[in-house]
């Protein structure tokens, strides 16, 4: 036992965890959520933060390439989790109890920073083919042989991602043809290379074509809101994001933190096949937690979010007027959400406080209508001009309907009213 | 000297710990599940290993001597601005120009954020930096009027000066408004919560989006320690330095201290993330005028004392 093995077997006890959330599987995110917070573990907020990657969900193939791109950026020692569509609590429960003593592993902890280290040695990396994971190594615990309904694959994740280290010199140009094929693949979703990082602060990608170091685009220069001469930046925003929705990508040109054109859709909108919508009340208290951990203000986000679960429960929402009480009483909160808006004169502040007291009314047992949810198309559009912040908190006090987008021309066409 | 000039690195680091368990418990507390303080005394420490033993990362066509030339001055930036604070009757460094040293060396934390932003190459990261250069216009003015008015009363940019003026009344008292302003930018330097901001999480970590291993340690450690620094600070300036009936003046210092900590973390879980966009309004409309009127005041006060 040497000291390594004791100091990652004391790291290994609180995990941090990158959660991907899949479109239509709201209750598997929720679910997920809850367990790892009642173990006192953190949520990670981006890649390099993360201890492990758990992806809530089948992901199609636009996501699952943006899950490749993540595990890519994420440092050892390092666990990944697969959770099918169909993963039960029990099935969720029994692989965060083996968590910290996979990530405890010296020998596989080894291994993994191997198999990262290669990855950021070499900028151009092909993309990692996902049937590689899980084949390899010691995974005694493959449970997805009990049948592909129930498909709870377990990456514990190796040098199956990009190639080994020691590969240099003749594979190299191996590697770029690999990389000129699979742009040229995924060329017709027509936004070039934003489709590969995830998270948004990624340039993982390589362009052929450009003549700057690691093959980055360089910005593009055009007068901002004031007129002023700032350079460009294109950026997809999500689907990775903290409190942001599932598979929701915003691509937006980005002139110093002001948004000046965006885009938004939904990946594997085609795919889509909606679960059980989630019950009214749960979503209202989601979307509180969300604008507050949006607006910064963790304490009360989490216990939003345990009202939430409570709800989904069916359990009594003990401690509902005092979070609610606390919100209201907040200047600084409103200071910071009034006018932020979409310029029709319904601001954060007003969203959220529409949230709260839907949240009143389902607690005193009235019925309350849906409320109105943006179409995806107009959500783009809407945030130009807006402020980094500002297309946050939007985004999150509209809560577009990216679970039930069940068709790719809208996200308005469900009926409204379900429960 | 050597032996005080290791203590000052090594009294750091405990405050540090204790800033972070503190901070620990408090957001516990604030989230609805309450944590021991057993617990919360070993998370920090926790913390660290996980990040010793973590590996580091680095993003394409990064800048990895900026990103670390940031991270270094960070923490270079805040043992500078604490050498100035007397730990007892003396400080490490007893300059004539105290205070300003002292400002000085935080304002290095400008550069330090928006190279840690700026190094890696990631947007987020760089958005983060951005924030923390928008913070610092927001924020410094006020805070500099409200060192210079304690200056201003002791008729001294040296601290020991400082403290010996507060031998009678300590300058909270003569200047509430200025502590005020200097508690707040106190958390707006060191972008501890509610200001935030630069390293929000709807941004992903923000300046520290990419950053992993020694890397973030040493980031989020630097962070910290100018949070100490700013903290220790208040002591000397408004807080009657060592003065204090019955203890030493060392306990006093660290009491104090301690206690300016305490306020900091609360502040912090009391309130959501205060934005520039926002903030800079108050700061320049209410903030500046008050501290003027401030050190007005304590002009006119020293004037009529017959000192100057």
């Amino acid at each position: 036992m040497d000291l390594t093995a004791v100091l990652l077997r004391f790291a290994a006890g609180v995990p941090h965890v990158l959660l991907v959330a899949v479109p239509g599987r709201p209750g598997l995110r929720m679910d997920t959520e809850l367990l790892i917070r009642r173990r006192g573990w953190p949520e990670a907020t981006s890649p390099a933060e993360a201890d492990v990657l758990l992806v809530a969900g089948h992901p199609g193939p636009e996501l699952g390439e943006v899950v490749e791109s993540l595990w890519r950026g994420i440092p050892a020692p390092r666990v990944r989790l697969d959770l099918g569509d169909d993963a039960t609590t029990a099935h969720l429960e029994r692989l965060l109890d083996r968590l910290p003593t996979r990530l405890a592993d010296v020998r596989l902890a080894r291994e993994e920073a191997i198999a990262a280290a290669a990855v950021s040695d070499v900028a151009d990396e092909s993309h990692a083919a996902p049937a590689q994971h899980g084949e390899h190594g010691e995974h005694g615990e493959d449970t997805h042989a009990a049948g592909h309904e129930a498909h709870l694959n377990e990456h514990s994740g190796h040098a199956g991602d990009g190639e080994p280290p020691d590969q240099g010199g003749d594979t190299a140009h191996g590697r770029h043809e690999h990389h000129e094929r699979d742009h040229a693949e995924h060329a017709d979703s027509g936004s070039g290379h934003e489709d590969d990082s995830g998270h948004a602060g990624d340039h993982q990608h390589h362009h052929m074509d450009m003549p700057l170091p690691g093959g980055l685009a360089m910005a593009d220069v055009a007068e901002d809101r004031d007129g002023l001469a700032l350079d460009v930046l294109h950026l997809p925003l999500g689907p990775v994001l903290p409190d942001w929705p599932a598979g929701l990508v915003i691509d937006v040109e980005l002139q110093g933190d002001v948004i000046s054109s965006a885009e938004a859709r939904v990946l594997d909108v085609a795919e889509l096949r909606p679960s059980a919508p989630v019950a009214a009340a749960v979503r209202d208290l989601d979307v509180v937690a969300r604008v507050l951990a949006v607006a910064g203000w963790p304490g009360p986000a989490a216990r939003a979010r345990d009202l939430r679960d409570r709800a989904r429960a069916g359990e009594p929402a003990d401690g509902l007027s005092g979070l609610l009480r606390l919100v209201r009483r907040s200047r600084v909160l409103r200071l910071m959400l009034r006018r932020v808006e979409f310029g029709d004169g319904v601001d954060v502040a007003e969203l959220l406080e529409r949230r709260l007291a839907r949240i009143e009314a389902h607690a005193a047992g009235r019925t309350v209508g849906e409320p109105e949810r943006p179409v995806l198309a107009e959500l783009g559009g809407r945030l130009a001009g807006a402020e980094f912040t500002a297309a946050r908190l939007l985004v999150a006090a509209l809560d577009p309907d990216v679970d039930g987008a069940a068709t790719p021309a809208g996200l308005r066409d469900r009926e409204p009213g379900e429960r | 000297m050597s032996a005080t000039t290791l203590l000052l690195p090594a009294l750091m680091i405990a405050a540090v710990w204790f800033l972070a368990a503190l901070d620990g418990a408090l957001a516990g507390r604030a989230a609805g599940r309450p944590v021991g303080p057993a617990a919360a005394a070993v998370e920090p420490v926790r913390a660290t290993v996980r990040l010793l033993v973590g590996q580091r990362r680095s993003t394409l066509a990064a800048d990895g001597l900026l990103r670390w030339a940031g991270i270094v001055s960070l923490i270079v930036a805040a043992v500078l601005a604490a050498a100035v604070v007397p730990l007892g009757e003396r400080p490490l460094v007893d300059l004539s120009v105290g205070v300003v040293w002292f400002n000085a060396m935080e304002v290095v934390a400008w550069a330090a954020v928006w190279l840690v932003g700026w190094g890696p190459n990631g947007a987020l990261s760089l958005v983060g930096g951005y924030r923390f250069v928008a913070q610092g216009l927001s924020y410094e003015l006020p805070h500099m009027f409200a060192i210079i008015t304690a200056a201003l009363a002791a008729g001294s940019l040296r601290i020991t000066d400082i403290v010996d003026a507060q031998a009678g009344l300590w300058f909270v008292v003569l200047m509430p408004a200025a502590f005020v302003a200097y508690l707040l930018s106190a958390a707006a330097m060191a972008f501890w919560g509610p200001f935030d901001a630069p390293v929000a999480r709807d941004t992903a970590g923000g300046a520290g989006s990419e950053l992993a291993g020694v890397d973030r340690l040493l980031f989020a450690g630097g962070r910290r320690l100018l949070l100490v620094a700013a903290a220790a600070m208040a002591v000397p300036l408004f807080l009657g330095g060592g003065h204090g009936p019955w203890l030493p003046a060392w306990a006093w210092v660290l009491l104090k201290t301690a206690a300016v900590l305490v306020v900091l973390v609360w502040l912090r879980h009391r309130l959501p993330t205060i934005r520039m966009d926002r903030w800079a309004e108050i700061s320049w409309i209410v903030l500046v005028p008050l501290t003027i009127v401030q050190a007005l005041v304590v002009a006119l006060v020293v004037l009529a004392r017959g000192g100057m």
